[in-house]
């Protein structure tokens, strides 16, 4: 079945309910979690709006994405039509049952640490959601949703052999205040251009001549013992530091090889110079990951950077459906050992958690800070963890 | 989200699936591309903008079609629409190593990967290391499989070495010396060959199952646990995996030397 084609019955009680094109969202926040919820709603919004095709998957990503920065999320569960069936997410206290053919599913958030998520097949006939572990919930089918926000405890979705009423706005619950729409993003992110006539540039590659280069084979030689002061002339900057007992290059810091792990307490600690190995990796909410290994310009449109254009810096392509991410929006510069974050003047902040104070702090613009291994950083609506592999 | 319904003058037939960084459409080729095909997989790209990374797309592209091996995916064309790049290959309708369309003989996946390694040694006789090799790259058709979907992300986004969470699974095949800064060589490719060999023998990783939805989580799985072969595999598969995953210097120096030990692997072990 296809979600939209579905009706959906609230059950009534404390909670959100919202139903959009393609995704329906059920959250049970606590009062401290009603900020967290709407911004849950929000992002159904923006990806329902943003998204030309099936929203399921985009959904359940950017609610995951959700889920891993900021306070603790309330407890939901969240349908999405996928291409070939629905996206099913759920986190916290609520259980979802899938009716379908061949069985009955339940999905749990409560199980999960995280959350638990799902593409089911499109052979379901009916979804019921509420609180984990209460009776299934008893609709009243007087009521229907057909789109928007409205309270509710739990929900159930079609029901087999048995159709809504097909009247149109039959008692159908409009709109009602509890998630207010976002406001319009800061930034309109451009939109893809209408097809109007076809206009590209395309090269074939089918020409025998296509060989553009004569390179070389690959060397075969099996790669050289690891030997900084050798390495040196090669691109990576050129530091201080300290070499394990097997020949591995090290922070003079590092209590243990960056490489092997072996303790270095014992090293005599005889500085060398050698080709910085990448400090880290930068982890996006979505699973993009970056090498630390040189400098970077992070943005919607860092290519236009001086730093990037003259090749001192890489670019870094971040965006988020709001159009909260600034064309340059934040950089980092490899210091030493050390990462350097800061601010470019972005229109809606750089945020780094602090674990101490347990919150999110802005920083100022070029305010430089130096993240250590485990720093999470939010720009937009997005964050990003540093992540070494040897602080953890 | 695959609601596309065509770039440039391809007209997609329907979504196959998402790729490292993009998605796959079958598509009618346009009458300038001078194939035979009834059909093309063309890939469209995710996030790629400037005129530097076109150049360096079509160039890395260029070098791969250059390559006359029969166990190299054919590309037909490379180009961009309003800032979105795409390319066209030949499509391949029994799916990958990953998803097969139909149910694989063991010696149907051994003569696949073998294969493969013969399209990664051909790669690098031309000064090109694939850097993406894994099961959903390599693509089947009845006599065997060819090597698709060069790893362009080193390409288009230096630095990247995971793109998104559709890509979080292929960590597990990426030797952990290029986690740890290595240039993509043969040996790099080598290990892929040796991963892709294992998942595609016993259906696991070498890292057991990754958490495909924590790319945190699974990033540091792989690098704090060392590879552990399955027990299920025989002496002979073992062996070789072994060998492919060694330290550099001691991996066999060549893919051909992989794609002759893996043939081995065949008619019984």
């Amino acid at each position: 079945m296809k979600l939209d084609d579905l009706p959906l019955t609230p059950v009534p009680g404390e909670g959100i309910l919202c139903r959009l094109p393609g995704a329906v969202l059920l959250a049970l926040p606590s009062a401290a979690q009603l900020e967290r919820a709407d911004e849950l709603v929000a992002v159904c919004r923006e990806v329902v709006t943003a998204a030309g095709a099936p929203p399921g998957r985009i959904l359940a990503r950017r609610l995951a994405g959700l889920l891993g920065a900021g306070d603790p999320a309330p407890a939901f569960c969240a349908l999405g039509q996928a291409e070939s069936g629905m996206a099913v997410v759920v986190h916290g206290d609520v259980d979802v049952v899938i009716e379908a053919p061949d069985g009955t599913i339940t999905l749990s958030g409560r199980d999960a640490a995280t959350w638990v998520d799902r593409i089911v097949d499109e052979s379901f006939t009916a979804v019921t959601a509420g609180p984990a572990g209460a009776a299934a919930p008893e609709p009243d089918r007087r009521f229907e949703l057909r789109q928007g926000v409205t309270p509710a405890t739990g929900f159930m979705l079609g029901r087999a052999g048995e159709g809504p009423p097909e009247e149109e706005d039959q008692t159908a619950i409009s709109a009602a205040t509890v998630a207010p729409p976002p406001p319009p993003p800061v930034e309109e992110a451009p939109l893809a251009p209408a097809k109007v006539g076809v206009e590209f540039e395309a090269v074939s590659l089918l020409a025998p001549e296509a060989e553009p280069e004569g390179r070389e084979p690959l060397p075969v030689a099996a790669e050289p013992a690891p030997d900084p002061a050798a390495e040196a002339e090669s691109a990576g900057a050129v530091v201080d530091g300290i070499v394990c007992s097997r020949g591995h290059f090290n922070d003079p810091d590092s209590l243990y090889c960056n490489v092997c792990g072996i303790s270095m307490v014992q090293q005599t600690h005889n500085l060398v110079k050698g080709e910085r190995p990448p400090l880290g990796f930068l982890v996006f909410d979505d699973g993009c990951t970056y090498q630390v290994d040189a400098d970077y310009v992070i943005g919607r449109d860092p290519d236009t950077d001086d730093a990037v254009s003259s090749g001192r810096a890489r670019p870094l392509v971040l965006d988020d459906a709001e159009g909260g991410i600034s064309r340059r929006h934040a950089a980092i510069h490899l210091d030493g050992w050390n990462v350097v974050f800061w601010d470019r003047g972005s229109t809606n902040g750089t945020y780094v958690w602090d674990a101490g104070s347990g919150a999110w702090r802005r920083l100022a613009t070029e305010e430089r800070v130096t993240i250590a291994p485990g720093t999470r950083l939010a720009l937009g609506r997005r964050t990003l963890v540093f992540e070494s592999p040897h602080e953890h | 989200m695959p609601d596309r319904e065509g770039i440039a003058d391809y007209e997609f037939v329907r979504f196959l699936g998402e790729g490292n960084n993009g998605e796959f459409y079958l598509a009618k080729p346009p009458k300038r591309v001078p194939v035979d095909d009834e059909h093309v997989a063309v890939k469209v790209l995710a996030g790629t903008t400037s005129d530097d990374a076109f150049r360096r797309m079509t160039r890395e592209l260029r070098t791969f079609a250059a390559v006359n091996s029969p166990y190299l995916v054919l590309l037909y064309d490379a180009g961009q629409e309003g800032g979105t790049f795409f390319y066209a290959m030949e499509y391949l309708p029994m799916g990958s190593l990953a998803t097969p369309a139909r149910p694989l003989e063991r010696d149907e996946v051994v003569r696949a990967v073998e294969h493969a390694a013969r399209a990664a040694h051909a790669l690098h006789e031309v000064g090109s290391a694939h850097r993406d090799i894994k099961p959903a790259n390599v693509l089947l058709h009845e006599e065997g499989a060819k090597l698709s979907d060069l790893g362009l992300v080193q390409i288009l986004a230096p630095g990247q070495t995971v793109t998104g969470l559709a890509g979080v699974g292929s960590i597990e095949f990426m030797d952990p010396a290029i986690m740890q800064g290595g240039r993509a060589s043969r040996a790099s490719d080598v290990w892929s060959l040796g991963a892709t060999l294992h998942r595609a023998l016993t259906g696991t990783g070498l890292y057991g199952e990754l958490p495909e939805r924590d790319p945190l989580l699974a990033l540091r799985k792989v690098l704090n646990s060392t590879p552990e072969l399955a027990a299920s595999l025989s002496t002979g598969e073992a062996d070789v995996i072994r060998a492919c995953l060694a330290d550099p210097a001691e991996r066999p120096p060549t893919a051909e030397e992989v794609a002759v030990m893996i043939a081995e692997l065949r008619d019984g072990s």
